[in-house]
């Protein structure tokens, strides 16, 4: 019976278990949320939400081998239920949008830039916001996660309980998606600038 | 110029804001090569992703949110079961569900009327967690697990009726039980405990988990 003694475990030590656990990747989970919302205000309410859910599997974190895409999976089935719940009812909070969207540029912003290479960077931020935005939440979450946090095919496969097969095809249509908004013709980057922005930017 | 060639000049362009007289040859070779021209614009779309930066998150929020997760789950005297459980993941909606809560609240002898339902993939090992939400320490408190015949733990295959004395703290103790549902026939465990005078016992019901098909666009 030593087995059962052995997993009795009081509160306080759960909570400082959990704690652990947890905290390392707390940033990292934020900032993820806040690219697939583009709002610190959800970024937040998401993260939170995870935690509560999470707190009760303190012991399955624990038996986790690669926490941070297993992390990644409950951020993600977070975004989706958060994504519902706003079509279901939607915030009649104008104020807090307006507030939350105009401050993104403010937010993405590094503040290591100087003033123009700021600017550049703003703007890159704000067309890829854009171009992240036309797209559907799985496909939007697809990007980030694998363009961006550098999860694996197999990786999202687990995520989005896909095939390997359909996550490439589906990365595959992203990407000619993406491409439309984000970038030139090749041939014509020469002479113009550099990010493939279609002369919208005069080369120095 | 060689598609290789054209590919590693790419990269330093791309890389680089100066401009050398060798770009005007890999632009050449960019006006008719298909291949070339796909890698760059995959270079462009990766770099362009890759500069998308998110904020730090407010000062003290990983400090408020973990606080808030304990704070939620030791106010309560139920499972932590979201309304919208169905959202989600499969292992997910399985540990939650799996929280079987004890209380001191109980009636003597009673059984919990609010134990949830648990279900289980058939002969694959699942841990359950019971939480035995303890009002006083004990130090010799007696736990008593029942099992329906298609139920074992882990490690006791024929074994159906386990008693053990442990240490119970005040507050919240996790207790985590390896389960396995041996078919697909509804069953049940049934836990007690006796700390003094005083036995507490919660029934819940087993059955074997649903095979879905995967959802294409939802987190299951």
């Amino acid at each position: 019976m030593k087995f059962f003694f052995s997993s009795l475990r009081s509160g306080d030590e759960i909570s400082n278990q959990f704690d652990q656990l947890v905290r390392p990747h707390i940033s990292a989970l934020y900032k993820t949320a806040y690219k697939l919302t583009g709002s610190a205000h959800d970024a937040e309410d998401i993260i939170q939400d995870v935690l509560i859910k999470l707190y009760l599997k303190t012991s399955e974190i624990l038996a986790v081998k690669e926490l941070r895409p297993w992390l990644f999976r409950c951020v993600y089935n977070q975004f989706i239920d958060h994504c519902r719940k706003k079509q279901r009812y939607p915030s009649t909070d104008q104020n807090h949008n307006e507030l939350a969207e105009g401050s993104i540029l403010d937010r993405l912003i590094s503040p290591e830039p100087g003033p123009q290479q700021l600017t550049v960077i703003s703007e890159q931020c704000d067309e890829v916001m854009a171009a992240l935005s036309s797209l559907g939440n799985e496909q939007r979450a697809m990007v980030v996660l694998h363009f961006i946090e550098g999860l694996t095919l197999d990786e999202l496969a687990g995520i989005f309980n896909l095939p390997l097969g359909t996550v490439k095809s589906r990365l595959h249509r992203i990407k000619a998606q993406l491409k439309k908004y984000l970038v030139v013709e090749p041939f014509l980057l020469f002479g113009r600038d550099r990010n493939g922005d279609n002369g919208k930017r005069e080369q120095g | 110029m060689q598609c290789s060639q054209a590919q590693d000049k790419l990269k330093s362009v791309l890389q680089s804001d100066a401009i050398s007289s060798e770009e005007q040859e890999l632009q050449r070779h960019l006006q008719h090569c298909e291949l070339c021209q796909q890698y760059c614009s995959d270079q462009i779309l990766h770099k362009k992703l890759s500069s998308l930066n998110a904020p730090e998150p407010r000062a003290g929020f990983a400090d408020r949110s973990i606080a808030r997760a304990i704070e939620q789950h030791n106010s309560s005297t139920t499972p932590l079961l979201p309304a919208n459980i169905w959202v989600m993941a499969a292992v997910l909606v399985l540990g939650v569900m799996l929280g079987v809560f004890f209380t001191n609240n109980f009636s003597l002898d009673g059984v919990s009327p609010a134990a949830q339902p648990i279900a289980l993939m058939v002969n694959q090992v699942k841990p359950v967690n019971i939480v035995i939400d303890s009002d006083t320490y004990s130090q010799t408190s007696t736990i008593t697990l029942l099992l329906a015949d298609n139920i074992a733990i882990e490690g006791y295959p024929d074994t159906n009726e386990l008693s053990w004395k442990t240490e119970l703290h005040k507050g919240k103790n996790l207790l985590i039980l390896p389960l396995i549902l041996k078919n697909r026939s509804p069953g049940y465990m049934e836990i007690s405990y006796t700390s003094g005078d005083r036995t507490h016992r919660v029934r819940v019901q087993v059955s074997a988990k649903q095979l879905t098909q995967p959802k294409v666009s939802s987190n299951a």
